[in-house]
């Protein structure tokens, strides 16, 4: 094995990955954050809320179990899961426009969304 | 190197074991990464299979490797663990074998990228877009474990010198 | 050697795109909304801030309301209402004159409305608790009691004096919608484009960079607090709901809502379940919804137009009344037929 440990085309490949990371960091989060919440079981819709008045948490129950929401006002996390892997959990919190915590087991997906609404009256 | 079945086979288990402690070390340090998702230390002896013992070995590994996962953590991560350790053991292994320029450090890191970035790939099919935010950590991340897993061929291939 | 020389390239080429495409996200306005609990409900202030993210008016917007709150509310220690109901007279000066006005517009539209709405009632407030664990309605001698005592209550106005009648003072009915007023006024002086909302009574300051503010409309029928008749595109304008679907509990069977006829001490008997007023001021819209409400469906527009105002007013039986110069701002939800006066 007559390879090298370290050559200019490594120090290359490292450059592309952190300007690849860069990209997809840029990509990923200069959307535009979301301010509405819309909570899915299976393909129907079950709440939808505005963060900007959101209760602080909220809890969907489904035939599998249940899963606990905490609202804050620039995103949403699973704060709770009955699920087994509790990966919705460990997703964290998200805050931009189109992304989503899934729980596959209990098959609740919550998505981040545009409000349409700035206001309501009542 | 009088039976060279029998030491092939001495070695072969050797690196699984080696493969198997490496990956049961990660998985002390697995809580802290998001998604399930593993640095993929245990790559280091699928790249000295790769290296040495070429493609099949390397497969062999990954494949006890999977088998493994899946006794003691479930489907999940056996199929994250095979997509995982497949790709970047192909990979690895041409880039060995047809990447010239690059030096050992470059392809770990590669190597590193593709096993996250195929488990990525997989959580995909299995959770959704949303896995998609962890992208960029995982890349990142993929950086230290490629120079650590670089520093770790250094030393072992001097251990299988010194023992050669 | 190629290789290396082919990559380097290649990579400057990527490094100055990196360096550029973040340039590009600068610049747009952000919506930004600060949240205060004041004034006994939740208060939302959205903001156009034109660069990024700094420099949001939450500071202004949560002391602004702390000082209405201040003046207004008849539980805080030394506040007008407090004043007056303990020496029947008080001043009022300075950054608050305001009040003096808005004062002199809820006693003309008391007079209007034949004394249906009024200022004047906390006899009556005092004894209903909405927010109570187990509410239950007071006695009839209670309420009895409280009515004599508003008998003949007014409020007299001398310069800076204003002196009390009669039943002391609740400025419930209208100290949202002045709260939306200071606000306008301060954000204005800003030269900022903001939505303010106190409790559902709104300011629409300015306008968004794409547009009206969008704002919708409470469904009377729906136990949810975001689902909506329709909307609303509102630009320089005040908007204030009265709704008996808020603040109300059930007692042996029986509904009791928190807009309270003056006359009976007992919640109003209308028409309507919900009245939503759009209007030149804030305090005109607070005072304004309620007093439709009060008055019910058929004298309500003609109580607006008094006054240039708007309405959207649902009937019990599920009616969507709209006023006719709202034609082109209101957009209903489907379901919602909207007949237009």
């Amino acid at each position: 094995m007559k390879r090298k440990w370290i050559t200019r085309a490594d120090l290359c490949v490292l450059l592309a990955l952190l300007f690849v990371v860069a990209m997809l960091y840029f990509l990923l989060f200069s959307r535009e954050k979301g301010d509405t919440v819309s909570v899915y079981v299976g393909n129907t819709l079950h709440g939808e809320f505005s963060l900007a008045d959101a209760p602080d948490t909220y809890t969907v129950t489904t035939e599998k179990g249940s899963l606990t929401l905490a609202f804050a006002l620039d995103g949403i996390c699973v704060l709770h899961s009955d699920c087994p892997d509790g990966i919705c959990v460990r997703t964290g919190k998200i805050t931009r426009k189109g992304e989503s915590i899934v729980c596959a087991p209990l098959g609740v997906c919550v998505t981040l969304g545009e409000a349409t609404l700035d206001g309501v009256t009542g | 190197m009088k039976n060279t079945r029998v030491y092939s086979l001495c070695r072969m288990a050797l690196l699984c074991a080696a493969a198997i402690a490496l990956a049961v070390l990660e998985g002390v340090f697995a809580p802290v990464l998001p998604v399930g998702a593993k640095a993929g230390l245990s790559n280091v002896i699928v790249m000295l299979a790769a290296d040495t013992l070429g493609l099949p070995s390397a497969l062999a590994i990954v494949l006890f490797k999977s088998t493994f996962a899946l006794l003691t953590r479930g489907t999940v991560s056996a199929f994250l663990s095979l997509l995982g350790g497949v790709s970047s053991a192909l990979l690895l292994w041409a880039l060995f074998r047809y990447a010239r320029p690059l030096g050992v450090l470059g392809i770990s890191i590669i190597g590193a990228v593709t096993h996250s970035t195929a488990q990525l790939f997989g959580s995909y099919l299995l959770y959704g877009t949303a896995i998609f935010a962890y992208a960029p950590l995982l890349l990142l991340l993929s950086l230290p474990s490629g120079v650590i897993t670089a520093a770790l061929l250094r030393a072992l291939s001097q251990i299988m010198k010194g023992n050669e | 050697m190629t290789f290396r020389t082919g990559s380097f390239r290649l990579l400057a080429v990527f490094l100055i795109f990196a360096l550029l495409l973040p340039l590009s996200a600068c610049g747009a306005p952000v919506l930004h909304t600060s949240r205060v609990y004041a004034m006994g409900t939740l208060c939302l202030l959205t903001e156009e801030l034109p660069h990024g993210e700094d420099g949001d008016s939450s500071p202004l917007f949560s002391s602004l309301l702390a000082d209405a709150e201040a003046l207004l509310s008849h539980k805080k220690d030394g506040s007008f209402a407090d004043l007056i109901n303990a020496l029947d007279y008080a001043v009022v000066g300075g950054s608050d004159r305001m009040l003096l006005e808005r004062l002199r517009l809820a006693e003309e539209i008391k007079e209007k409305t034949g004394g249906l709405f009024s200022v004047s009632v906390l006899p009556i407030t005092s004894l209903w608790d909405f927010e109570s664990e187990d509410p239950a309605p007071p006695t009839e001698e209670a309420i009895f009691a409280a009515l004599a005592e508003m008998e003949g209550s007014a409020l007299h106005f001398e310069n800076e004096t204003v002196t009390k009648t009669g039943g002391g003072i609740d400025l419930g009915a209208m100290g949202k919608g002045y709260a939306c007023d200071v606000l306008a006024d301060a954000l204005r002086m800003k030269n900022k484009n903001a939505l303010v909302s106190v409790g559902g009574s709104i300011a629409a300051i300015g306008s968004k960079a794409n547009g009206a503010w969008q704002v919708g409309v409470r469904d009377p029928f729906s136990d949810s607090q975001s689902t909506v008749l329709g909307t609303l595109a509102l630009t320089d304008t005040f908007v204030s709901t009265s709704g008996s679907y808020e603040k109300c509990f059930t007692y042996e069977g029986e509904t009791y809502h928190h807009i309270l006829d003056p006359h009976t001490g007992m919640p109003a008997e209308s028409d309507l379940v919900s009245v939503t007023v759009v209007a030149g001021k804030g305090t005109l819209s607070d005072i304004l919804s309620t007093a439709c409400f009060l008055v019910g469906s058929e004298a309500a527009f003609s109580l607006a137009a008094e006054y240039e105002a708007a309405l959207i007013a649902v009937k019990a039986d599920g009616t969507l009344l709209v006023s006719e110069s709202l034609r082109e701002l209101f957009a209903p939800k489907g379901g919602w037929e909207p007949i237009y006066r």
